[in-house]
């Protein structure tokens, strides 16, 4: 028996007869409406959500949030500071690289001595951290001027508000210091000292406002961070050294500010440490660095015998003895910021910038006896010989804490005189594996580039502008 | 003979109306175990037959034979014969419906007692043109009504055993493309179908289980949440995966907005549906299945060290592989593995069962299996259980309840890899110039000291009532339920070489997807030839993810800790809920069967959505003409049918994308808030509209199918992440609704049966698929990295950019042009070749091949691999900027991916001579991606062992340290009583 073929197969012909047999279409319209009715409370489910995590913009108008925008902008310096310090360490000699690249490590281009401008990230959280810090003031300053609110604080005196300026002036300082070029808020290039002009002014009103608060720690802080600019600008000669010096004078040696670190995320871990904490990464090393046979302990480090760096460095031929700094010896070593000690030294400085060889030697000698180190002539046998203690005296202080490359930049530029600490340093190690000189910081970045990505949305700024003001 | 004596026959069952009716749950369970072993009791006669190919006379296996009118029902086995019992006596009609062939019917007198006997002939009919598809219609449609391409994959005609869906999916149809996630235990691959329309959502496609939402995007990493989360093996499970593939049926895709559009806001990447199987009335039928084998990984390194130091476990300590093989140097003492070597040939096994059955009223399907894949790594192991349940239930004439549940529990071991530095294969790759500065097998194993884990389980189940009123009035209504939980656990004990004094990693994760879903259908007559289906609904998904994560480090000794025995931990939360809600209309003409159109409207709502932004709407419209059933329509020109659809989807933006937020982080232990998401009240989801065109054929006396699409796919208010001016706060990039993407091509489908002869024959099959992408507009985005891949106007979407040599053969200095785009990401041109052979004696022969070309990859490894190398004299330009460490640079190292693999090649013996009392029996041996052909420009690895960080990202694939996947053999025994 052959079977029929029957090409509907779903019963439509079935259901097409019963239709003939239909209601009236007045029913069906009923029974489609009433569904449709079905239908709309269905889809009529609300989609409104709140999910938690983050805070909206207008929460934070709250004066009990105030606080925590300014650890918020703390936060975000430690951050910019975080690479920043990282990588301008290994331009400028502070630490060599040991081997490894990427996140953790020294790019192979930095190595060689160049910055790229697509690395925009250093950038970008240097620029948060100043926005940051002065939002936090513009809304404070709403906030206390412009609501109705009864028994508002005076902005004037407001703790808070002092704080966030303070910060704002540092997160411009450390602009300044390390960037070619900066930008303001979307506006076109300025030269890096504008960045330092931005900080000292945020300073004096950081000083007024701490001031008439009574928070002592700021006052010091917006004194020591005036200084700090101040004596930058003045060796570009946009400031007295006179007022670098009065400024450094109030604050006393033993005054600290640090920038916090956390070992609870790896954004806020001490990276010197980190990317060097044998677990695994041995990515930087203080062989071949200019302290490595020097006895400072503001420069301390540790020599370990049973590895080495954990990849080979080619322009060292291999890999590297390692030689860990023990500056910071975990991931929340904190760095500082602004010190008492290194406000002797801008009054040292002062003092050889109006030609006080006694003066700058007795302010150096004030630190080297508290470290119990051979102390310097007084006076300094010449301005040159002055200026190379000056230097290498910065270098030791700020090692490893973001400075050096202000440092260096704002020597060279302006031909101080004196040597300073170079990467010549194989001349002096008694370790003849790797004999020839392999440095010179002459040829090497000095400053980091205004990022890709702010050439690329401000329409103010060319990459092509962005990318010529880095030129060593 | 019948083969009704293999039921049990204890009992005749009540109805389940009845025992509803008493509201005896107690009885009705009694009732529920009774049915699931009793067959159905005696009826007044007995029919057995075979059904058969018209002309050929070959028996058809697993042809669908029922009885009209009744829900007694049997399926044949391989002989093509089949025996249904307790038919009524009388004039009855007997359909035996089959893939591939047209219904048959016939009628017959049955007598009581008596046994009748036929043999059915069946047609062929490769268009398929009355089958069901569910699909991307509302409700159910018939092939011949659906304007827009659908690919269906049968699990019965797939030659090869599948060991897991993406296996399922991997080459078989065009437009689907998978990519492995490497060769790690569990790890996931990510699916796309007709390329990449998103550059900052997931193109992932949604999938639904028997009607039901699914969770479609990968489950997360079992990473560390502090430090570097590379510490893992750095692959994601992909959910798709914890489905059994014996319990499926079909799986239907739709792959793109023409045929999407019913699904609304988070469709546009297309739409993947999963039926599992039902039991049918008739006696239990019970399935068993075993299979055995191993994985093996096959070469992928260069001629001299075909698995890059993996195999024999160093080099430099074992200068030869018999000396490794041979225990050479202090092989014996290290052996992580045997002979020497880091890879193992990783035994993989799995045990399944199933029955299903049915009595008036209730039809089910239980199944269970466990499976243990170990991988070819020392710490990758792969276990799962999983069990499922189908039950229907005929509740009323007129109502039927469909309830599908589905468990799995599972449990992935892994080996840390992938860019890891406390990883194993990037310190064997790296050799001596690894973390460790050695390559001796004795140091490296201390990396084998961790433990990666990750627990699994998941519930999937789903209600679907149906309700027909009246005959021309159908409702479905489903409510389903999907959960997961998974616990990562990621631990470096106390001791650890990299870490002494303990890290561990702690997750805890929910993952919910609520469905409602409503359709409802009515048919109407206009005229007589004209008539018409007016379909509307109702649907909300709910979707949940609640992770609870906690990290701790440094413990006080050995043992196997708890996070807060570190002196530092830290925990951590995340909540995320989502909402979409819409309604859809939608109407079809039919005229005289053969001319279709349809037009449809969806309505969406969304809680990502801007607050500015109302519902969206997204229209349809498709055409379906059979014209080949025309009287003016040659009929030596066997079946076509013409088609054409146009419509839109979207893609949601992300959760936090409309609010302007500031994350809290805190420092020091005091809390802080930072610039987080700018927000952006009028941001809305992506659409993408669709056109195709396109035909299908049945030729040469319906041995010949052949399916012919052109696509086109452009996405408007395509979602950007618009970087933010660094100097105004450095928020993160917002999404924006700026720009325009598009995508098209073909995609054809052929098959055709070269030789039918009754005892043997040859089908050749294959599939060819063209996609080319373009970014057609940024807005006021510029261009941007998004998931490896660069976003740029007038290139492809997710392009690979990098740093180019121009003159790359000549022995001179490099001339590099930085910020060149290679090419595309994503696979521009896929064929996929298949030959099955049948041989006498029901023996089959079959492999499967797949081409991949013209995209690229991105190898970060070798720039690690080639840093640091010594110089040689003579270097190309090429080298010197691969070899020489101030000039290497990974922006350098892309390459042509294009590749081919042999998928599987598969010979199955039927057994039923060797197994007697079994309906079938069925021994499959099959190896799996053991063959490849790769490019010139791809010296070393593989293709597919790139990593992304999730599945849902379309980018440029990169290497890391990872490795590919293993050829596998299995050897397979299906037996059905």
């Amino acid at each position: 028996m052959h079977s029929h073929q029957y090409p509907d197969s779903t019963g439509r012909n079935d259901i097409m007869q019963a239709t003939k047999n239909r209601m009236s279409v007045r029913r069906r319209f009923r029974v489609l409406l009433a569904s449709l009715a079905v239908v709309s409370v269905a889809a009529a489910c609300d989609t409104d959500i709140t999910n938690p995590g983050g805070a909206q913009d207008a929460f934070l108008d709250s004066l009990s949030a105030h606080q925590a925008l300014v650890t918020g902008a703390q936060r975000s310096f430690a951050e910019a500071m975080e690479n920043i310090g990282y990588w301008g360490a290994a331009m400028t000699f502070e630490i060599n690289p040991a081997g490894s690249t990427g996140s953790y490590g020294i790019e192979s281009y930095i190595q060689a001595g160049r910055f790229r401008i697509q690395d925009s990230g250093d950038w970008e959280e240097a620029q948060e951290a100043r926005w940051a810090a002065e939002d936090a003031v513009r809304r404070f300053n709403r906030v206390l001027t412009e609501s109705d609110l009864p028994d508002l604080p005076d902005f004037n005196s407001y703790a808070p508000a002092a704080q966030a300026l303070a910060w704002a002036g540092f997160a411009n300082r450390l602009l300044g210091e390390n960037f070619c070029q900066v930008v303001f808020d979307g506006s076109g290039l300025l030269p890096h000292t504008a960045a330092l002009q931005r900080a000292d002014s945020l300073f004096q009103e950081a000083l007024a406002i701490a001031t008439a608060a009574g928070d002592d720690d700021y006052v010091n802080a917006a004194h020591a961070g005036r200084a700090q600019a101040l004596a930058y600008l003045a060796t570009y000669g946009l400031a007295s050294w006179a007022d670098a010096a009065a400024q450094a004078a109030s604050v006393p040696d033993d005054f600290v500010l640090d920038s916090p670190r956390s070992d609870q995320t790896d954004g806020q871990f001490n990276w010197f440490y980190w990317a060097n904490g044998n677990e695994p990464y041995r990515a930087h090393t203080t062989w071949g660095t200019y302290w490595e046979n020097m006895t400072d302990p503001r420069t301390p480090f540790r020599i370990a015998t049973d590895t080495t760096g954990d990849a080979g460095v080619a322009k060292f031929g291999g890999n590297v003895p390692w030689y860990p700094q023990m500056k910071f010896d975990s991931k929340s070593s904190k760095i500082n910021v602004a010190s008492g000690w290194e406000m002797r030294l801008i009054r040292a400085e002062a003092a050889l910038a109006a030609n006080d060889l006694t003066e700058a030697a007795n302010q150096m000698n004030v630190r080297r006896t508290d470290l119990g180190l051979t102390l310097f002539p007084v006076p300094f046998a010449s301005l040159a010989d002055g200026y190379t203690a000056l230097k290498t005296e910065r270098a030791a202080e700020l090692w490893l804490e973001g400075r050096r490359m202000g440092d260096v930049r704002r020597w060279i530029e302006n031909a101080i005189p004196g040597d300073f600490v170079d990467g010549n340093y194989r001349d002096i190690n008694q370790d003849n594996q790797f004999p020839v000189k392999v440095e010179d910081l002459m040829g090497r970045a000095r400053g980091f580039f205004v990022g890709e990505s702010e050439a690329e949305t401000n329409p103010n700024v060319t990459k092509a502008e962005a990318a010529a003001g880095c030129t060593p | 003979m019948t083969k009704s004596g293999l039921s049990l026959r204890w009992c005749n069952p009540p109805s389940l109306t009845a025992l509803l009716a008493r509201g005896s749950l107690a009885v009705g369970a009694l009732w529920l175990g009774l049915a699931l072993i009793a067959a159905p009791a005696s009826g007044q006669g007995t029919v057995n037959g075979r059904v058969t190919v018209a002309g050929s006379g070959r028996p058809i296996a697993g042809a669908q034979v029922t009885v009209v009118g009744t829900n007694i029902g049997t399926t044949t086995g391989e002989d093509g014969q089949f025996v249904l019992v307790n038919v009524p006596v009388g004039r009855q009609e007997i359909r035996v419906a089959q893939i591939g062939y047209r219904v048959g019917l016939i009628g017959l007198n049955v007598q009581m007692g008596a046994i009748t006997a036929e043999t059915i002939e069946l047609t062929r009919t490769v268009l398929r043109l009355d089958e069901v598809v569910v699909t991307g219609t509302a409700g159910q449609a018939r092939r011949r009504e659906v304007g827009n391409s659908i690919a269906q994959l049968e699990i019965a005609e797939a030659p090869d055993p599948p060991s897991s869906i993406e296996t399922m999916l991997q080459g078989r149809a065009a437009g689907v493309n998978l990519t492995l996630g490497g060769g790690a235990s569990g790890a996931g691959g990510t699916i796309r179908l007709r390329g990449a329309v998103s550059v900052s959502q997931s193109n992932q496609p949604i999938i639904y289980i028997d009607g039901v939402r699914t969770r479609s995007e990968g489950y997360r990493r079992n990473r560390p949440v502090s430090g570097y989360t590379g510490r893992s093996a750095n692959v994601q499970q992909n959910p798709i995966n914890d489905i059994d593939p014996a319990d499926i049926e079909r799986i239907e895709i739709i792959k793109g907005s023409a045929a999407t559009t019913l699904y609304g806001t988070e469709a546009s990447a297309g739409v993947i549906q999963i039926f599992t199987k039902k039991g049918r009335v008739g006696a239990p039928r019970w399935t068993f299945q075993m299979d055995q084998g191993f994985a093996r990984m096959r070469p992928f390194g260069t001629e001299g060290n075909p698995y890059l130091n993996l195999k024999p476990a160093s080099y430099a300590v074992f200068a030869t592989d018999a000396e490794a093989t041979l225990g050479g140097g202090s092989c014996a003492d290290v052996a992580p593995n045997q002979d020497c070597s880091w890879l193992r040939n990783g035994y993989r096994s799995k045990y399944a069962g199933s029955v299903g059955g049915g009595v008036e009223g209730l039809s089910y399907f239980i199944a269970g299996s466990y499976s243990k894949y170990d991988g070819v790594l020392p710490n990758d192991t792969e276990s799962k259980y999983s069990a499922r349940g189908n039950f229907s239930f005929d509740v009323m004439n007129n109502v039927r309840i469909d309830w599908n549940t589905q468990y799995t529990s599972s449990n992935v071991g892994h080996t840390a890899q992938g860019n890891n530095a406390h990883g194993l294969t990037l310190n064997v790759y790296r050799q001596e110039r690894n973390y460790f500065q050695s390559n001796d097998p004795r140091d490296l194993r201390k990396l084998l000291n961790q433990e990666i884990d990750t627990d699994i389980n998941r519930l999937v189940t789903g209600v679907t009532v149906n309700v027909t009123p009246y005959s021309w009035f159908t409702n479905r209504y489903t409510l389903g339920y999907d959960f997961a939980h998974q616990e990562l656990r990621n631990l470096r004990p106390f001791g650890f070489v990299r870490a002494p004094s303990g890290i561990l990693g702690q997750d805890q994760i929910y993952y919910q997807t609520l469905t409602s879903d409503y359709v409802g259908n009515m048919n109407y007559g206009l005229t007589g030839s004209l008539r018409g289906t007016f379909s509307f609904g109702g649907q909300s998904i709910l979707t949940k993810e609640v992770r609870t994560s906690a990290y701790g480090e440094s413990f006080a000794g050995p043992g196997v800790p708890e996070v807060d025995d570190g002196s530092i931990y830290v925990a951590g939360e995340n909540r995320v809920r989502n909402v979409t809600a819409g309604f859809f209309l939608q109407n079809m003409f039919d005229v005289n069967n053969k001319l279709f159109l349809t037009t449809g409207l969806r309505v969406d709502g969304h809680s990502a959505f801007g607050k500015n932004l109302g519902l969206q709407a997204y229209p349809k419209f498709s055409l379906s003409y059979v014209i080949s059933d025309e009287s003016f329509y040659p009929a030596s020109l066997g079946e076509l049918k013409l088609r054409s659809a146009l419509g839109y989807s979207g893609r949601a933006p992300g959760t936090f994308a409309a609010i302007r937020i500031w994350n809290p982080e805190p420092t020091s232990g005091q809390p802080g808030y930072e610039p987080g998401n700018i927000g952006n009240d009028d941001v809305g989801p992506e659409r993408t509209r669709e056109l195709e065109f396109g035909f299908d054929a049945g030729l040469f006396d319906q041995r010949v199918s052949l399916e012919f699409t052109w696509y086109e796919q452009k996405t408007t208010d395509a979602l950007m992440d618009v970087q933010q001016l660094p100097s105004l706060g450095n928020w993160d990039a917002q999404a924006a609704n700026v720009g325009v993407l598009r995508n098209r091509g073909i995609e054809v489908n052929v098959n055709a049966q070269v030789v039918d002869a009754p005892d043997w024959g040859i089908e050749l099959g294959g599939s060819f698929y063209t996609n080319e992408s373009e970014v057609l507009a940024l807005g006021e985005a510029v261009p941007f990295e998004s998931g490896d891949g660069w976003v740029e106007e007038g290139w492809p979407i997710m392009a690979a950019r990098g740093y180019m040599v121009m003159n790359p053969d000549e022995i001179a200095d490099p001339i590099v042009v930085q910020d060149t785009i290679f090419g595309p990401s994503q696979p521009t041109l896929v064929v996929n070749p298949s030959v099955t052979i049948r041989l006498p004696m029901g023996i089959q022969l079959s492999a499967r091949g797949e081409y991949r070309g013209g995209y690229y990859i991105y190898d970060i490894i070798d720039a690690n691999r080639d840093a640091g190398r010594a110089l040689e004299d003579g270097l190309t330009a090429r080298q010197r900027v691969e070899c020489i460490q101030d000039n290497t640079d990974s922006d350098y190292m892309y390459f042509k991916a294009d590749f081919f693999k042999l998928r599987d090649l598969t010979l199955r013996v039927p057994m039923e001579w060797a197994i007697p009392k079994t309906s079938s029996a069925t021994l499959s041996l099959t190896v799996q991606n053991w063959a490849r052909w790769l490019n010139d420009d791809m010296r070393i690895f593989d293709p597919e062992m790139g990593e992304r960080n999730t599945v849902s990202e379309s980018g440029v694939l990169a290497f890391q340290e990872a490795y590919p996947p293993p050829g596998i053999f299995t050897a397979s025994l299906r037996i059905t009583f």
